[in-house]
């Protein structure tokens, strides 16, 4: 049976980031996760960057963490983040002394953040609302939290980690104090596997608890729902935070070509598939338009929501962002060590502490190299053939240390430069060369890596493209994997549908289910 | 982003319907929606674009087909000024500048010029750049037509070219410069009269003037179906072309007039021509800059003349006519042209 120093499970962020730590140590890791990456909170957040000034008031914890760990990424992951910066502004119906406490938070968190006249502030943003009050500029960013897991899995495989999804654990086996083996399964073909870990690290984000459970263990876990609103075009230059408590629809972020609205927040009783509704939407929609009235203006093209896993002593907004590592010998499992809540800005940090616990129970002193070791080197510009340098900076942005092999499968096969998403400027090559690819099983997977289907027609023009790539390489149905994957994409949609949206649905589904005969589940979760 | 590129979904009736489609393939040309829509979501690219932005030939076929009324054609011409720049303007577009530079006409002037008589009349006659430098047919017999239909008129002293060239390359400095200079010249007159379909939506679009292109003149005010026609010996087919900026954007009311003041004529016979209204390559700018892809439109049009076995393409256009003739095949005169050789 096979044998490995760590185990990792979960392939979020976390995750990653402890796989790829610990690799770079020497360990000798196995990450599994059960979903596609990216599955729960890090694949559901609105792609933000925080300097660290959302938290400074009521959280100066992880302010701190965000304004130091922000830098860091800055410098090793520059590729997924869009340097754009942010402001936060006020409003009259906020609370007047905010901004006070704001500043003086910021000065004691070691947030950088500079206090600017409301002409200056719309100068920066001309699309807010002209009613502002006080207003700050920060160094918000915009990151692509799917750019940074996959460039993580990637950078942790080149270190020599073994990284699997699809693969749900089914069964840990514990014996004397702790975790002997773990049995898992392949989600899809079913096949079981086993594995000894010397150490097993729970990075299974909401879902830790159940994890913990399987190993007898106790472990708290405050599940939270977040909704987000996805915007045609860019409607702000850099972020755009409500100077207020932390409260729903507070931040507008631009991303790719979208604006993202985010954020609401509702405890749930147990982790689990979570959709946005109608009203978070309408909620959502109304705060960010009192920032930005441009918004209304904005055809909403996709909601979605995101599953966060908190420190359990408060709930909600009151909750600290901060994280916890957990280890389970006191609970009598001595080769479990659990991380939980954090933010995606603190990933790297939350990984390193992680890593520095479980190799403290390999009896290993190496120390990670996470903060120095940029993910991958920038080596500028590429000059490319043709048309391929329009989309070069495009395709760096979405893939990182994965970019030479991405424009390699672009140049080199036939129509491989064809633009086959209009909305998100994905090209054939792209397609192709996840297809292809080992982790990449249904449809979804070839969205969340090249985002062809992500944009406003939400797969309408790529669907048949994308599955064309993908079903030649898989014994599967490819009727059911087009359903399936429509499907999922409705759950995003019906939230949002009306106006432009709706007409763009309406032709959708002409084409693919009037033509094809598909059923497509119009259920939400 | 273009404020309405949210608004489009891909129904690809935009795509079908550009002529630059038909010839150059999705492939090598992005077409409307690629241009106005994908692009101005993507405003990194636009740089990149920059040679497919200037094949769009103008002729706003696309916005007429597209099923939210986008305005297409308005969004591409604005990324051509957001890109514009003089050191990278095309070959033909840089001579463009160099003659509104020099001589105010957006095309090396003719040896001589028609000489303006001053008068006080108070319809002012624009012949705009081609009539008076390159097919001064169109100039005289807009004239003489004029005269026949009693119509007193002047041409002014002095003018610029109406900016529609400048605005197709993108150069709204210099279109600024010619449209004040035009204001200034075109003083005291009630009524504004055109030959050429470009420069009467420029008059509208980019200067706010009501103008009348010279079949709406001869048809609403000089009634023109009045006038006696010489007898004639022989019978000719007519296709009748319609210029884009004559049946979009002045109206297609211009083009009934057209058809009917011809079908009025002894000896002629209106043939049907296949996509009649499908841009002919004469707009955009796209002679000058991409002289390949206005030759095969130019070509298409002919063909289509053919199959109709028209003896004859008529086009109320100078760019239409200069551009046709190119391909050459079928004979294409100026409709003022072939009129006023059949009034008395």
């Amino acid at each position: 049976m096979a044998r490995v120093e760590a185990l990792v499970i979960g392939g979020g962020a976390t995750g990653a980031g402890v796989a790829r730590d610990l690799a770079l140590r020497g360990v000798e890791v196995l990450l599994l996760e059960r979903g596609d990456f990216c599955n729960g909170a890090s694949g559901g957040n609105h792609g933000m960057l925080h300097s660290g000034a959302r938290y400074a008031v009521k959280d100066p914890g992880s302010a701190a963490d965000c304004a130091s760990e922000s830098r860091v990424l800055r410098r090793i992951a520059p590729y997924c983040i869009e340097d754009c910066g942010g402001v936060f502004v006020s409003l009259p119906e906020d609370d007047p002394t905010y901004p006070d406490r704001f500043e003086r938070a910021c000065k004691s968190t070691g947030v950088v953040y500079s206090p600017l006249t409301v002409q200056e502030a719309r100068g920066i943003e001309p699309e807010l609302s002209p009613e502002i009050r006080s207003a700050f500029s920060v160094n918000d960013a915009s990151l692509d939290p799917f750019a940074l897991v996959l460039g993580n899995m990637e950078s942790a495989r080149d270190a020599g980690a073994k990284v699997l999804n699809y693969k749900s654990i089914q069964s840990f086996k514990v014996g004397r104090g702790s975790i002997d083996e773990v049995i898992f399964r392949d989600a899809v073909t079913g096949e079981a596997d086993k594995v000894k870990p010397e150490v097993v690290v729970n990075a299974a984000g909401a879902w830790a608890g159940e994890l913990a459970a399987m190993a007898r263990v106790k472990l708290e876990v405050q599940v939270d729902k977040g909704t987000m609103v996805v915007i045609d075009g860019r409607h702000t230059r850099g972020l755009v935070n409500r100077l207020r408590s932390p409260t729903n629809g507070d931040i507008v972020v631009p991303n790719h070509s979208s604006t993202i609205i985010g954020t609401t927040s509702a405890p749930m009783s147990r982790p689990g598939p979570a959709c946005a509704t109608k009203e978070d939407v309408q909620e959502l929609s109304q705060q960010a338009t009192r920032i930005c009235p441009s918004l209304a203006k904005g055809r909403a093209v996709r909601a979605y929501a995101g599953i966060r896993a908190l420190s359990p002593a408060a709930t909600g907004r009151d909750a600290s962002r901060g994280y916890q590592v957990v280890e389970h010998s006191r609970q009598g499992v001595d080769n479990l060590v659990s991380i939980l809540g954090g933010k995606l800005t603190t990933y790297r940090l939350m990984a390193e502490k992680t890593a520095d616990l479980a190799c403290l129970t390999l009896g290993s002193t190496r120390s990670g190299r996470t903060a120095q070791a940029p993910l991958c080197e920038d080596e500028g510009e590429p000059h490319l053939e043709g048309s391929l340098q329009m989309y070069s900076r495009r395709i760096w942005r979405k893939y990182g240390p994965g970019r030479e092999k991405v424009l390699a499968a672009c140049a080199q096969r036939s129509r491989g430069t064809e633009v086959v998403c209009s909305c998100e400027q994905v090209l054939l090559g792209e397609l192709e060369h996840f297809a292809a690819h080992p982790d990449v099983r249904t449809l979804s997977d070839l969205t969340r890596r090249t985002r062809a289907g992500m944009g406003y027609c939400q797969s309408g023009m790529c669907a048949l493209q994308a599955l064309s790539s993908l079903a030649s390489r898989t014994e599967q149905d490819p009727k059911r994997m087009l359903e399936e994957f429509l499907s999922e994409r409705w759950k995003g949609l019906s939230p949002v549908l009306e106006g432009d949206q709706l007409r763009q649905e309406v032709l959708k589904r002409y084409l693919l289910t009037g033509t094809y005969h598909l059923s497509i589940r119009e259920g939400g979760c | 982003m273009a404020p309405f590129a949210n608004r489009c979904i891909k129904c690809d009736s935009c795509q079908k319907a550009c002529p630059v489609v038909t010839i150059e393939g999705l492939r090598s040309f992005s077409g409307p929606r690629g241009l106005a829509v994908d692009s101005s979501r993507f405003p990194e690219d636009a740089e990149a674009l920059r040679d497919n932005l200037y094949k769009c030939t103008a002729c706003f076929r696309c916005g007429d087909v597209c099923p939210a009324r986008l305005p297409l054609t308005g969004q591409i011409m604005a990324l051509r000024r957001s890109i514009f720049a003089k050191d990278k303007a095309l070959g033909g577009h840089a001579r463009i500048l160099a003659n509104i530079d020099q001589h105010r006409r957006s095309i090396e002037p003719a040896a001589r010029r028609p000489e303006a008589k001053p008068s006080d009349a108070k319809l002012l006659y624009f012949p705009g750049c081609i009539a008076e430098n390159r097919l001064p047919i169109i100039y005289q017999s807009t004239a003489s037509l004029l005269t026949k239909g009693k119509a007193a008129f002047r041409v002014p002293e002095r003018w610029s070219c109406c900016g529609a060239p400048l605005e197709k390359v993108g150069d709204s400095e210099r279109l600024r410069l010619v449209r004040e200079e035009n204001l200034r010249f075109f003083d005291g007159f009630e009524r504004l009269v055109t030959s050429c379909p470009g420069c009467t939506t420029h008059f509208i679009q980019d200067y706010g003037l009501e103008p009348l292109h010279t079949i709406e003149l001869l048809y609403e005010v000089v009634g023109v179906r009045k006038l006696p026609a010489l007898p004639s010996h022989r019978k000719v087919k007519v296709a009748l072309h319609q210029p884009c900026h004559l049946a979009r954007t002045v109206g297609q009311h211009v083009i009934d007039y057209a058809a009917e003041i011809l079908q009025r004529l002894p000896g002629v016979r209106l043939v049907e021509m296949e996509d009649a209204d499908r841009c002919c390559g004469g707009g955009g700018g796209v002679v000058a800059g991409h002289p390949d892809v206005a030759l095969a439109l130019a070509k298409a049009k002919v063909e289509s003349a053919k199959r109709a076995k028209a003896d004859l393409i008529v086009a109320p256009c100078p760019f239409c006519v200069m551009n046709i003739s190119r391909a050459g095949g079928v004979e294409t005169v100026d409709f003022t042209n072939f009129l006023d050789a059949r009034l008395k």
